[in-house]
């Protein structure tokens, strides 16, 4: 991989990577089965596609869904999920990417993880709260693009849930990432509502599903920068809030690689259940060649998809924050502990450990 | 085949033992390895005050152990000077109210046996060879039986109870501490036979403070025998090695008192040294992982806690997790909060170590608290030892400023009240810091006492092991591996480490 001027103020590489990503079909609540399971996906993917990147989805201990087993899928930000992908780089010796409702500090978040093999984390939490997602967590304020030493010091951008559909995300990376990876775990509308709602519902999956599978071109595009998403898939029966009956609908996202032209360089989508795909993508400086508009989402949502975001993210805030002023939350009787966002490399027995007190003097 | 057990421990002596007796007693199954063979020695404070015994007791280890004829000290005498004399029972532990100095070849003979009693499964002459994981947690061990052949056992729970250079810590990325303070005394002691054996100086604990130097004196084990000790600055230990007798005859002339006290001693034995105290705490709870003892933290010995706190920190855990070990999520919470529980526990007598392992005369107002507590025989200060009160509890704030006030009326010294005063005021203001983190409970706080905390501290230092022993490196990491590139070292500078350890050991004999 070799350096030249890019068209930032950052140094950008040039270089091809092969990326891999996990397509996972995962339990709510069965969070230490569900990191079992993927570290046999991960192990699975890297001996097929031999990659340099592999990723798994976002939330990937618990699809983050409105269900009373979710008060319980929270874990420290040094609990399991960090530590299998943080020892799965090591061990593989690759970059390895993936999610988990963190508990840090005296909040949940939901964090993405880059785990390098030197032992270097960067670690991103979701900056904007999905529908469902908002009833279990906050949202963050990093800005999601750390460079990873392992892919050359590439600048490489984080996304996940609704950060992939929001211009503020376009905007954040615009010109100063070469990669953008990230996962997702999208819950579709209901699929078991009667007449009046099934056509409408069964209309609006349709709309979620083609949304969902050009979106990954799409912010390629916008950005002018290779991606790599994974997604869940599978079933899962949501409570809807306000409501008995309940939601039981299929989780929608794709798992994509696209070249930074947005052409799809492999794909698995939600009818084809769990898998891995791998490409290899070229890393270069950006080359958008879609602009980034004014409007809040990059692709085209509908009037049911943005009432019902903010419908269930309006729930979802208030519960969150209720239950948390009054200590209601499962995850509350853990002691509270952090890590800083941006670790660097270490001896894998001298690891730096979430700790309390002012991030200043947290260890690195 | 693989072997299955619920809770494997690593290490079998104070901590291991204290969690592996209560476990099995609950219908676990553990097994317990450890890489030496019983009787065996270790570099050891060998003092446990009332609460210590306690924990013996419930372990079961106390009977065996009493059968060897400790002596039991139920006195305990504070000497500062020549003038302030200050002698007192201990304050009972549930029933124990003496104390005891039991040899470590004798005392983890008894605490094995005792776990072994329980329907622990204890190996010895096993080693660690790596912590296994599955999906982000510990999922068991690989160990080396005593022929070398290697085996996995997968447990709900893997314990590291393995002390200061804990595999366990290293294996589970815990190694580094993340709080740490420096010693400031290192510590000189021998053996010798006691003339009062049978007396009541003979059943007496005895802390001497002359200047800035202390000097200790335990009854011990068998009776007869006590344990001489001196807590100098650190830097005195090369002395004491290089001319153990002259630092020997140098000591007892400015601890008039202690010359008084070991008169008469024989059979003395050669002089013991060590200087690489810093205290420490360790993250010690992870995913079906826990460090117990001296493996997670550590404090300074001139307050001889490390046993106890040891043995509690062990018995304590496995109270906490017994029930919880089929359900994960519920176990890394229990084990979080063991660690919380453990630090609010320690962190008083951490404070007070280090407080103690200044190299300063004895503070004036603590000389007239001393002064003052000397008037009735009632137990005061010993149980800043004794951990029935903690230190706050003990030295509370108004009890300072009247030590303080009496100081400044008293004035004995050559030292001018507005100094004594200022290095009250100084000495205050870490009581408070201390206090204000005992009432803020932070968790796994990184944020250093001033005053208390020394600089520079030197906790056990990491060696690297072959990495990642067996697991196969990546197509890709092979492929990229430049020629002629040498392994990353093995485990020799940390064996011929241990090697040196078992002879310090050994010398301890």
């Amino acid at each position: 991989m070799s350096k030249q001027n890019g068209t930032s103020s950052n140094t950008l590489l040039t270089g091809r990577v092969q990326v891999a990503a996990v397509q996972a079909r995962l339990r709510p609540g069965a969070v230490e089965d569900n990191l079992i399971h993927l570290e046999d996906l991960i192990r699975d993917a890297v001996r097929e596609h031999h990659p340099s990147l592999v990723i798994v989805p976002e939330e990937a201990a618990s699809p983050a869904v409105n269900d009373p087993a979710l008060s319980y899928v929270a874990r420290p930000i040094d609990g399991a999920p960090m530590q299998l992908y943080r020892q799965l780089a090591r061990e593989l010796d690759i970059v390895v990417g993936g999610g988990f409702l963190a508990h840090r500090s005296n909040h949940l978040y939901s964090t993405y993880v880059l785990a390098e093999p030197d032992g270097r984390l960067h670690l991103h939490d979701k900056t904007i709260t999905s529908a469902w997602g908002s009833h279990h967590c906050e949202t963050g304020r990093d800005n999601g693009r750390p460079r990873v030493a392992a892919l050359g010091d590439a600048p490489v951008g984080v996304a996940t849930g609704w950060e992939w559909v929001r211009t503020d995300t376009a905007r954040r990376l615009h010109h100063r990432v070469q990669l953008l990876t990230g996962g997702l775990c999208w819950p579709s509308f209901p699929m078991n509502w009667k007449s009046p709602f099934a056509p409408w519902m069964r209309r609006e999956h349709a709309l979620q599903l083609g949304l969902l599978r050009e979106l990954p071109s799409q912010m390629a595009r916008v950005l002018g920068a290779p991606v790599a998403i994974a997604s869940q898939v599978g079933t899962v029966s949501l409570r809807t809030p306000v409501a008995t009956v309940p939601w039981r609908t299929k989780l929608v996202g794709e798992t994509q690689i696209v070249d930074q032209a947005g052409t799809v360089l492999a794909r698995l989508g939600p009818d084809d259940g769990e898998g891995h795909i791998g490409a290899e993508v070229r890393l270069g400086p950006p080359q958008p060649t879609d602009p980034i508009t004014d409007r809040t989402w990059i692709p085209s949502l509908s009037r049911t998809t943005r009432a019902t975001r903010r419908a269930l993210r309006l729930h979802g805030a208030l519960t969150y924050r209720t239950k948390r002023l009054m200590r209601l939350h499962p995850w509350q009787r853990w002691p509270a502990a952090d890590l800083l966002s941006e670790i660097g490399p270490g001896d894998p027995a001298e690891q730096p450990v979430a700790t309390s007190g002012p991030a200043s003097a947290r260890p690195r | 085949m693989d072997e299955k057990c619920d809770v494997v421990i690593v290490g079998s002596r104070l901590a291991g033992a204290a969690a592996a007796v209560p476990l099995a007693s609950a219908g676990c199954r553990v097994v317990v390895l450890d890489r030496s063979r019983f009787p065996s020695n270790q570099l050891s404070t060998h003092l446990l005050f009332p609460a210590g015994v306690h924990e013996l007791k419930r372990i079961g280890a106390l009977e065996g152990i009493l059968a060897n004829d400790p002596v039991r000290s139920p006195w305990v005498s504070f000497q500062v000077g020549e003038k302030i004399e200050l002698s007192e029972r201990w304050r009972a532990s549930g029933p124990i109210d003496y104390c005891l100095c039991v040899p470590r070849t004798i005392q983890d003979l008894e605490l094995v046996r005792a776990a072994r009693a329980a329907g622990a499964d204890v190996r010895e002459k096993h080693r660690l060879v790596r912590v296994l994981w599955r999906g982000g947690r510990a999922a068991g061990v690989r160990y080396a039986d005593p022929t070398g052949q290697e085996h996995d056992i997968y447990a709900k729970l893997v314990v590291g109870a393995d002390g200061r250079r804990s595999t366990v810590a290293s294996e589970v990325g815990a190694f580094r501490p993340y709080r740490a303070s420096r010693n400031g005394r290192g510590l000189v002691f021998r053996y010798g036979r006691d003339p009062l054996v049978g007396t009541r100086a003979g059943r007496t604990i005895y802390q001497f403070w002359e200047g800035d130097s202390l000097g200790f004196l335990f009854p011990s084990t068998p009776r007869g025998t006590a344990l001489m000790l001196f807590m100098g600055a650190a830097d005195e230990v090369h002395r004491a090695k290089a001319d153990p007798d002259g630092y020997w005859a140098e000591k007892l002339a400015c601890h008039p008192r202690m010359a008084q006290r070991v008169e008469g001693m024989t059979d003395l034995t050669p002089l013991l040294t060590t200087n690489q105290t810093s205290a420490y705490f360790r993250a010690s709870s992870g995913p079906g992982w826990v460090l117990i003892g001296d493996a997670g933290h550590f404090k300074d010995p001139v307050i001889g806690q490390g046993q106890r706190d040891a043995m509690w920190s062990g018995r304590v855990l496995a109270e906490s997790v017994a029930d919880l070990l089929d359900d994960p999520a519920e176990l890394d919470r229990a084990l979080r909060q063991w660690e919380n529980q453990r630090d609010a526990e320690c962190i008083p007598s951490y404070h007070f170590g280090n407080i103690e392992t200044r190299v300063e005369p004895t503070p004036h107002p603590l000389a007239e608290i001393v002064r003052r507590s000397s008037r009735t025989p009632k137990p005061d200060l010993g149980d800043l030892f004794g951990r029935a009160r903690s230190m706050p509890q003990v030295l509370s704030l108004p009890r300072l400023a009247f030590g303080l006030a009496s100081a400044v009326v008293r004035k004995e010294s050559d030292i001018p009240s507005l100094a004594i005063v200022r290095q009250a005021t100084r000495d205050l203001r870490v009581q408070l810091r201390i206090r204000y983190e005992l009432r803020v409970g932070r968790f796994r706080s990184h944020i250093p006492v001033e005053g208390s905390e020394h600089p520079n501290p030197q906790p056990p230092a990491y060696r690297a092991r072959a990495k990642n022993r067996n697991v196969q490196p990546s197509p890709r990491a092979r492929r990229e591996q430049p020629q002629g590139v040498r392994p990353a070292p093995t485990g020799g500078a940390r064996d011929a480490a241990d090697t040196h350890d078992a002879r310090t050991q050994e010398a301890t004999a």
